[in-house]
């Protein structure tokens, strides 16, 4: 059992576990390859900015000249761009998707969507049967969609591949449809309820279903990461992942209380800069300025919050992530990601969003950046001890029709 | 020979090899024995990047990853071999910025063409019955907190009714419309709902009290519903957001905020414009002078300007009294002692009053004096373009009559359908003073006089009864037959004057 295997540990454990492996690192193997030193393996990120924006901007151009039919041939190139940019122990990580492959899930997807679309204008119960169908069908859409993703990475050669049947899928996502109900009931609610007895009930619904979303959403995030590491393989090795739902609630909850601090600040932000608003406010461009005030009032309360969860999650994440013996640590630190987020978003704003590609390789490297790798033991004789062939994964691409996306 | 490493593909181990690529054949030799050879055209090779080493995929998959990369392109061009065209186009700078060139001449154009007319073309297909769920949903949400049910005499807008209902549309087309008067708490305006509703608020006409202004702004308005402006413009925004988003993606939906509500501000215009064009049409058409709804335009506008004076006012005197407790201060701390704030700085400044022409010498710009302010963040045209327009239409339309005195007797003739409520008198006239241009006035007055529906009514009948059921003749002019089972689109809040916030 992996749980049993793999105690929880805390930073000091890992750098002792460090030093007792320096200690018994075995001189390096006799071959001749170049031996990189694989006590400690940190993961490089060698992309840059300027070569994602010529990748990024020619993919933009086929994209609108193609109708969107390129996308695919995009979606390949830029993966290609990030794996292969991505360094650990001196070898690079590869992707392997096939765009027809995506192509045929994005047609599907597309056909899905459109089918809704035009459901809703002509029959309203036709339409909640296709998004029924929709939803119905979106826990196996996802399995399929992990999988296909891990299928086609490969590192040194070897895939990885993924184990999680649709069924884990099902159970795992039968949390959202409960947030779903208790959103469309609210909804539903506001929609319904006459002027005058609104007020309370709304502040009932908002409440209970604050609290709600409050007690599924972390519990629903470690479900999903428990079900994309805890199922997947490296070649023929499996993954362990043995972060508890604890973790993420306090993860959550300190969210919240970033989210609180976010709101004092700008409580206070907005009680200091009260003069100039009126002022403002005066002026001809009083309205313009009241919206891109809220408007920035929101974002900075956002600008605090996603950064923590990036960073921390991911933390969360690799830190209980194990294969075999090869541990992570990931150093993510909020402080950074909250100065890239911050410079990223104004000069996206400056340069009307073509600062975009240079914005994503910044946050991509320093999270790939700051990631380890602690292998219990020689990394090269791990990886040849631990090899297997791909013949599994290459079944499993086979069988792959189409991939859909899902963002989660 | 390129130095370079093999992997099998099934096995992690690494295997130090050297490369050959010669005859258009690969051929890699290892330790072990180990030595492989395939035709350089069964190879997949990947595309070059910077930093990454390049692959050489065998069709089994096994590979190797070669890190000199200029080594190997210099084999692989000695071997006839060729990057695909997106690579050469991706690794080349000034091509790629051709690229970028491209995508924002695209985006330009869809932005002044593209977006607008894909979205019209969608608004035009857009069912009757979702825009009349719109207009009355509008409707529904102002009642009650922007507008209450009308304290104009019964009478009065039974009158104004049939005013309107007796003008043409410019190409005798049927726009069905339903006029609502409205009491409000946003003063003096008209909007036109995409159910056809066209909403006059009290206040327009106590203030105006003259109904060819009035009918100008109804045409105005009929002509927001004749070219559906309000499933043009919700189409139009969606559209420019989606297209927003997908550019900008990820980073923020907040940032699509600005710029799509500055394109939402310029549909606006431009459908404010068009419907100026189409009440310019529909007054010619009917021979009514433009003349007072230019008037009441630059009235509205006066109007505005002495309020945003008043509330300077009363900043002015704020300051003041701050500069009294300056005062105080000053008795406190002693002459000068304490420190001047910046705005008691800013506020002497602002007292100087100076001449233009004293600007001019000091070489000071004043904005305001150098006509209107750029319009990108209003909804409307500015006064100043509307009420020119307005007084070149209605010169232009004089000039027509004067030119042509013996035109046959008016097309305007009342339909027959009109209803019959007669015009008080003085409506078929236009106000003395009306038009600006004073050689042009008496022509106009003489010429541009409406002939008035010829009642119906017995000559005993009032021209107007406070009691519409008592009168025989009188047909609620509300109730429009719509021909066409698809409503004909307006604005959800096509206000006439620029709203203040």
């Amino acid at each position: 059992m992996a749980g049993a295997r793999l105690e929880l540990q805390d930073a000091p454990d890992i750098d002792h576990r460090v030093k007792q492996q320096a200690e018994a690192v075995a001189p390096p193997a006799p071959n001749a390859v170049p031996h990189v030193e694989s006590v400690q393996a940190h993961f490089q990120f060698t992309g840059t900015g300027q070569e994602y924006f010529r990748i990024w901007i020619v993919n933009v151009l086929l994209t609108i000249v193609t109708l969107g039919v390129y996308s695919a041939w995009a979606k390949v190139r830029r993966l290609r761009y990030f794996y292969r940019n991505t360094v650990v122990d001196g070898a690079i990580f590869d992707y392997h998707g096939k765009p027809m492959t995506i192509l045929k899930g994005r047609v599907l997807a597309a056909v899905l969507v459109l089918a809704y679309k035009v459901a809703f204008e002509v029959n309203m119960a036709a339409a909640i049967g296709i998004g029924a169908l929709l939803l119905a069908l979106m826990p196996w859409l996802l399995a399929r969609s992990i999988r296909f993703k891990l299928v086609n990475s490969s590192y040194r050669g070897l895939r990885f591949r993924f184990s999680g049947t649709a069924w884990q899928a099902y159970k795992m996502l039968s949390l959202f449809p409960i947030l779903f109900a208790l959103i469309a009931f609210y909804a539903w609610n506001v929609w319904v309820m006459p002027p005058g007895s609104a007020g309370t009930w709304t502040v009932l619904i908002g409440v209970s279903l604050g609290i709600a979303t409050l007690l599924t959403v972390p519990y629903a995030h470690f479900l999903l990461k428990r079900f994309q590491h805890n199922s997947a393989y490296y070649g023929h090795t499996p993954v362990f992942f043995d972060a508890r739902p604890n973790d993420f609630f306090d993860i959550y909850w300190r969210a919240i209380g970033y989210l609180m601090l976010g709101t004092i600040s700008a409580g206070l932000f907005l009680r200091l800069t009260h003069g100039l608003f009126e002022f403002m406010q005066g002026t001809m461009f009083g309205w313009m300025f009241t919206m891109l005030y809220s408007v920035l009032t929101a974002y900075a309360i956002y600008l605090f919050v996603h950064p923590y969860l990036q960073a921390k999650i991911q933390n969360l994440v690799w830190n209980y992530t194990e294969i075999a013996g090869i541990r992570f640590e990931s150093r993510a630190s909020t402080r950074k990601l909250l100065m890239i987020h911050a410079t990223n978003l104004a000069l996206v704003t400056v340069t009307l969003g073509l600062f975009k590609p240079f914005a994503a390789i910044r946050v991509m490297k320093h999270r790939v950046e700051s990631l380890t790798m602690l292998p219990d033991g020689d990394l090269e004789v791990f990886l040849i001890e631990h090899a297997g062939d791909n013949g599994d994964a290459l079944g499993q691409e086979a069988g792959e029709f189409f991939d859909i996306e899902i963002a989660l | 020979m390129i130095d370079a490493i093999y992997y099998d593909g099934r096995h992690t181990r690494r295997h130090q090899v050297t490369v050959v690529i010669h005859k258009r054949v690969i051929a890699m030799r290892g330790e072990e024995g180990l030595r492989r050879s395939e035709r350089l055209s069964r190879f997949d090779i990947s595309e070059r990047l910077d930093a990454a080493p390049r692959i050489l995929r065998f069709p089994d998959g096994a590979f190797i990853e070669v890190r000199d990369q200029k080594k190997l392109d210099k084999m692989l061009a000695l071997n006839r071999f060729i990057n695909p065209r997106v690579v050469r186009w991706q690794n080349n700078w000034p091509l790629s910025l051709g690229a970028l060139l491209g995508v924002l001449v695209f985006l330009a154009a869809t932005y002044s063409w593209g977006l607008p007319l894909a979205a019209d073309a969608l608004a035009m297909h857009m069912p009757a019955s979702v825009e009349k769920r719109f207009g009355d949903a509008s409707l529904e949400m102002m009642e009650g907190k922007m507008i209450a049910p009308s304290k104009l005499p019964v009478a009065e807008q039974t009158r104004l009714r049939a005013l309107f209902a007796a003008m043409l549309q410019p190409r005798g087309e049927k726009t069905p419309y339903r006029l609502e008067f409205r009491a409000s708490n946003v003063g003096p305006n008209a909007f036109a709902l995409p159910n056809g509703v066209i909403v006059m608020t009290d206040e327009l006409v106590y203030s105006v009290n003259d109904d060819e202004a009035i009918l100008g702004v109804l045409s105005h308005e009929m002509g927001h519903l004749k070219y559906r402006h309000s499933a043009r413009q919700v189409m139009r925004t969606a559209g420019v957001g989606l297209v927003l988003n997908l550019w900008v993606g990820d980073v923020s939906s907040a940032l699509v905020v600005g710029p799509s509500l500055l394109m939402k501000n310029k549909f606006s215009r431009d459908f404010e414009r068009e419907a100026d064009n189409y009440a310019i049409e529909m007054m010619a058409a009917n021979r009514r002078s433009l003349a007072p709804m230019a008037d009441m335009l630059e009235a509205m506008q006066k109007f505005k300007e002495k309020i945003e004076k008043k509330a300077k006012e009363v900043r002015k005197i704020m300051s003041a009294q701050s500069r009294a407790e300056a005062a105080e201060r000053e008795a406190e701390y002693g002459p000068g002692g304490g420190p001047q704030t910046v705005e008691e700085e800013a506020d002497e400044i602002e007292d100087v009053e100076l001449t233009d022409e004293e600007y001019d010498k000091i070489g000071v710009k004043r904005e305001r004096k150098k006509g209107p302010p750029p319009d990108y963040f209003s909804t409307h045209p500015s006064d100043e373009e509307r009420v020119l327009k307005l007084r070149a239409a209605e010169l232009r339309r004089i000039a027509a009559l004067l030119t042509a005195p013996a035109a046959p007797a008016p097309a305007v003739a009342p339909a027959a359908a009109a209803p019959a409520a007669a015009l008080a008198p003085s409506a078929a006239v236009t106000a003395p003073g009306a038009i600006v241009i004073p050689a042009a006035e008496a022509g106009a007055a003489a010429t541009s006089v409406v002939v008035p529906p010829k009642p119906k009514l017995p000559a005993s009948t009032p021209a107007y009864s406070d009691d519409p059921i008592g009168d025989p003749d009188y047909q609620p002019p509300e109730v429009v037959s719509r021909p066409s089972k698809r409503a004909e689109a307006a604005q959800p809040s096509t206000e006439l004057s620029k709203p203040r916030r």
